[in-house]
C-alpha cells in the first residue's frame, strides 16, 4: 500500500473513532440514530479531510507560511463540517422519521437543533478533532516517521540489537561553498538540498536518521537481497532528482550540487537516550566504518561506494551492476578490512 | 537556611504553574452558573490554584526521578489517571464548600440540597469529568512529546519560529565525555548505550538550573546553548560546567560499580553570531549554522592537547565576572584552520583556598 492510501486510511479511521466517541460525551449512547450520525459524520468527514490533506493542502507544498495555513484550514474545515453535519444529520434523521429531507430540515425539531441545541458543540468538537489529527500528523512527520510510534510504545526504551544498512550522503566540496556564500545562503542551500531529496527517500522506504552539517544519514532495516537494493535505488533516484533541478540550483546558488554516498551495513544498538530532549540513536562499528568509506569517496574520486558485506546481501535491479573499486592507501589508519564496490548503470546499447 | 539551585528551580516552576492555574481558573466561569455573581470567579481562582498545586506536586515530587524507569505510555496513563480523577474531585469539593459558605449549610446539607443534586445528576457534571480526563490525556501527551523533542522545539515547530532562518548571538558549550571508548572496550556496546543513557540523564539537571538549553547529543558529545543574557548573567555558562562536575562527583561510586569507569568531562565555551533555522522536511531539526559552531568544536579538540578540562574563548571571558572561587588561566592563542584567524583561549580553575 502506498503512502497516500495509508494516510487516507489512517485519517478516515481516526475520523470514525472520533465520530463514534461523540455520543459518549453527549450521553446519547442509547440512541442508535445518534451513533449512526456519529459514524457517518466521522467517516465521511474523515475521508473528505484525508483527500484534502493528502492531495490539496499537502504539507509538501510548502509555499504557505504557518499562519496562512492555519487560517485557510480553519475556514475550509469550518465550512466543510458546517454543511456536512447539517446534511448527514438531516438525512439520517429524516430517514428515521420518514419525512422527506427538505421538509425535515425545515421542521421545528431540526431548526431547534441548529439554533438552540448542540449544533455549535458538534461543530467545535469536529474542528478540535480535525486539529488533533493534523497536529499529530505534522508532529509525526517532523520528528521522523516511526519515531513518534516508538516513543509511545517505548520500543526503544530498552536498547536492542538490529542489523541495518547505513548510507551517508553529503554535498560535495561544501566547505568551499559555505565560505563563498555566507551562513544564511548556505542554510537555504542545505534546506533546499535536504528538501528536494526527501521524496526519493520516502519512496525508497528509507528512514532519515539525522542531519550532520551538510550530510544526511539514512538507514534501512536489513531485509532480503531484493529489498536491500532500495538503498542503491534511492541513491539513483536522488541523483536523477538533482539532475532535473540543475537549472534551479544554478540560478539560485550559482552552482550545481553534486553529492557522494557511502553505504555499509552491520549490527548496531538502537536505543533512546536523554531525559529532557530524547533522541533515538544507533551505536556501533558500522556507523564508524560508513564514515570511513565516505572519506574514501573523496580520495578515490567515486560518487558511490559500498562495502563487500553489503554487496553480498543485495540483488541489484537488472539495469545496474557492481564494479569493484581497487584502492591502495598509504595511510594505514585508512585501511578497511574489506573491498569496496561502486554501482554503475549498464551500457544498454 | 539557604536553598540549593535545584530547590530554587523547583520553587520557580511551581510558581509558574500556580500563576497559570490562577489565570486559567476564571475561564471556568464560562461553564458555570453565570457571569453576574462573584462566586464563580472565586471558585475558579481557588480551584485553578488547587489544581495547579496538585500538578506541581505530582510533577516535581511524585513523578520526578521515577520517570526514567517508566515507558512513555505508562507515564501517560499514570498522568491521565491522576489528573483525570483528581481534578473532578477538587472541583466537586470546591463546589460543595463554596455552597457551604454561600448558603451557610453543612457539608451533608449541601450534598442533599435539591439545587446541588440537580447540578450533579441532571446537568453536565459527568461531561465535566469526561472533558477533564480527555484534556489531561491530550495535555500530558503534548507535554511529554515536547519534553522528548527538547526545550522549546515543539513550540518553535508549531509557531514556525525558525521556518525562516534567524540570526542571533548564542553562547555554545560542547561537553565531551573523556575516553568514553573505554566503556565500549570494557563492557561492550550495549553497556555503552546504557552508560550514555545514564550520563545524558544525570547531566540534564545541572544544565537546566543554569538556564542552558540542551541542543542535541552527538555520540559522546552534548551540545548546549544559551541566549546571551542567560549565559553571562551570574556566569551561568561557566558554572554549569562546574555543577556538572560536582554532580558526577557524587555519582562516582555508582558509575564505577556499574561500568568500571568514572566519566570525566571536557568542555569548550564560545559565542558568536549564528543562523538558527529549521532544516529537513521529514525529521526536522532546528539547527545552527555559522563559524562559532565549528570554532567551538575546534576548541573542544584543543582540550585534550592542552590537557585542560575547560577552555573558554576571549569573547566569553570579556563578558563574564567569575564567582570569587574561580580564576582565569591564560592558555595562549589558537589559529583557526582555513581562516588564518586567531583566537585567545582561557581555562577556568578553582582557586587554591587557604584555610588559615
Amino acid at each position: 500500500m502506498g503512502r497516500n492510501s495509508r494516510s487516507i486510511l489512517f485519517i478516515t479511521i481516526a475520523g470514525l473513532a472520533f465520530g463514534v466517541s461523540y455520543p459518549i460525551f453527549a450521553r446519547e449512547f442509547d440512541q442508535p440514530v445518534a451513533i449512526i450520525n456519529g459514524i457517518s459524520i466521522g467517516g465521511v468527514g474523515g475521508f473528505l479531510m484525508a483527500i484534502f490533506e493528502v492531495y490539496v493542502l499537502n504539507p509538501k507544498n510548502r509555499n504557505y507560511s504557518f499562519p496562512v495555513t492555519v487560517i485557510v484550514k480553519t475556514v475550509f474545515y469550518t465550512v466543510l463540517f458546517f454543511f456536512l453535519i447539517i446534511f448527514i444529520k438531516g438525512f439520517v434523521e429524516s430517514m428515521a422519521v420518514g419525512q422527506p429531507f427538505l421538509e425535515y430540515i425545515r421542521s421545528d425539531t431540526f431548526q431547534n437543533f441548529l439554533w438552540k441545541e448542540d449544533f455549535d458543540v458538534i461543530l467545535i468538537y469536529s474542528l478540535m478533532m480535525v486539529g488533533l489529527i493534523i497536529f499529530s500528523r505534522q508532529m509525526s512527520r517532523k520528528i521522523g516517521p516511526g519515531v513518534l510510534f516508538s516513543f509511545i510504545t517505548g520500543r526503544s526504551h530498552e536498547p536492542i540489537e538490529e542489523t541495518r544498512i547505513f548510507m551517508f550522503l553529503d554535498l560535495k566540496s561544501s566547505t568551499t561553498i559555505a565560505e563563498k556564500m555566507g551562513a544564511v545562503r548556505y542554510y537555504q542551500l542545505l534546506n533546499d538540498f535536504f528538501f528536494d531529496m526527501t521524496k526519493s527517500i520516502e519512496e525508497g522506504r528509507g528512514t532519515i536518521y539525522r542531519y550532520v552539517g551538510d550530510q544526511v544519514v539514512l538507514t534501512w532495516r536489513m531485509r532480503d537481497p531484493g529489498q536491500n537494493a532500495w538503498c542503491v535505488k534511492t541513491y539513483f533516484n536522488i541523483k536523477r532528482t538533482f539532475g532535473n533541478l540543475k537549472e534551479k540550483y544554478y540560478e539560485k546558488y550559482g552552482f550545481v550540487p553534486e553529492f557522494r554516498a557511502a553505504i555499509h551495513c552491520g549490527k548496531v544498538i538502537r536505543g533512546e537516550i536523554g531525559d529532557i530532549k530524547s533522541q533515538i540513536v544507533f551505536h556501533g562499528e558500522p556507523l564508524f566504518m560508513t564514515g570511513k568509506i565516505e572519506k574514501l569517496c573523496g580520495k578515490l574520486n567515486q560518487e558511490l561506494l559500498l562495502s563487500e558485506s553489503l554487496k553480498s546481501q543485495m540483488k541489484l535491479p537488472s539495469l545496474l551492476c557492481f564494479q569493484k573499486v581497487p584502492y591502495t592507501v598509504e595511510n594505514h589508519s585508512d585501511d578497511l578490512p574489506f573491498t569496496l564496490h561502486t554501482v554503475a548503470e549498464k551500457e544498454t546499447v | 537556611m539557604s536553598l540549593s539551585l535545584y530547590q530554587l528551580r523547583k520553587i520557580r516552576i511551581a510558581g509558574y504553574i500556580a500563576a497559570a492555574g490562577i489565570l486559567a481558573g476564571p475561564f471556568y466561569v464560562v461553564f458555570s452558573d453565570g457571569f453576574t455573581s462573584l462566586f464563580p470567579y472565586t471558585n475558579g481562582i481557588v480551584s485553578g490554584l488547587l489544581i495547579a498545586m496538585f500538578i506541581a506536586w505530582v510533577e516535581l515530587e511524585l513523578l520526578s526521578g521515577k520517570k526514567r524507569f517508566l515507558r512513555f505510555y505508562s507515564i501517560l496513563l499514570i498522568r491521565t489517571a491522576l489528573y483525570g480523577l483528581a481534578i473532578p474531585i477538587i472541583i466537586f469539593l470546591i463546589l460543595v464548600i463554596s455552597r457551604m459558605i454561600r448558603y451557610d449549610l453543612s457539608f451533608n446539607g449541601v450534598l442533599s440540597s435539591s439545587e446541588f443534586q440537580n447540578y450533579v445528576y441532571n446537568q453536565d457534571f459527568n461531561v465535566a469529568i469526561a472533558y477533564s480526563i480527555i484534556l489531561s490525556l491530550i495535555a500530558s501527551f503534548i507535554y511529554q512529546m515536547s519534553r522528548k523533542m527538547g526545550q522549546g522545539v515543539l513550540f518553535s515547530f508549531i509557531t514556525g519560529r525558525f521556518y525562516h532562518p534567524v540570526k542571533d548571538h548564542k553562547v555554545f558549550m560542547f561537553v565531551k565525555i573523556e575516553n568514553s571508548t573505554r566503556v565500549i572496550r570494557g563492557a561492550g556496546r550495549l553497556n555503552f548505550h546504557q552508560f550514555l543513557k545514564d550520563v545524558t540523564y544525570h547531566i540534564a539537571p545541572p544544565i537546566l538550573v543554569h538556564r542552558g538549553v540542551i541542543h542535541h547529543y552527538v555520540e559522546d558529545e552534548i551540545v548546549i546553548y544559551w541566549d546571551q543574557k542567560n549565559a553571562y548573567n551570574k556566569a551561568h555558562c561557566i558554572r554549569a560546567y562546574f555543577s556538572i562536575i560536582s554532580r558526577f562527583e557524587g555519582l562516582k561510586e555508582d558509575y564505577f560499580r556499574k561500568y568500571g569507569f568514572v566519566p570525566q568531562f571536557q568542555a569548550a565555551v564560545h559565542s558568536g553570531e549564528v543562523i538558527q533555522g529549521e532544516i529537513g522536511e521529514v525529521k526536522s531539526e532546528i539547527a545552527f549554522y555559522g563559524d562559532p559552531v565549528n570554532t567551538t568544536s575546534r576548541i573542544l579538540g584543543q582540550c585534550g592537547q592542552m590537557g585542560k578540562a575547560i577552555l573558554v574563548s576571549q569573547e566569553i571571558k570579556n563578558n563574564i565576572r567569575l564567582p570569587l572561587i574561580y580564576d582565569w588561566a591564560d592558555c595562549g592563542g589558537l589559529t583557526l584552520k582555513g581562516k588564518g584567524q586567531k583566537i585567545h583561549l582561557y581555562s577556568v580553575q578553582e582557586k587554591v583556598l587557604h584555610s588559615s
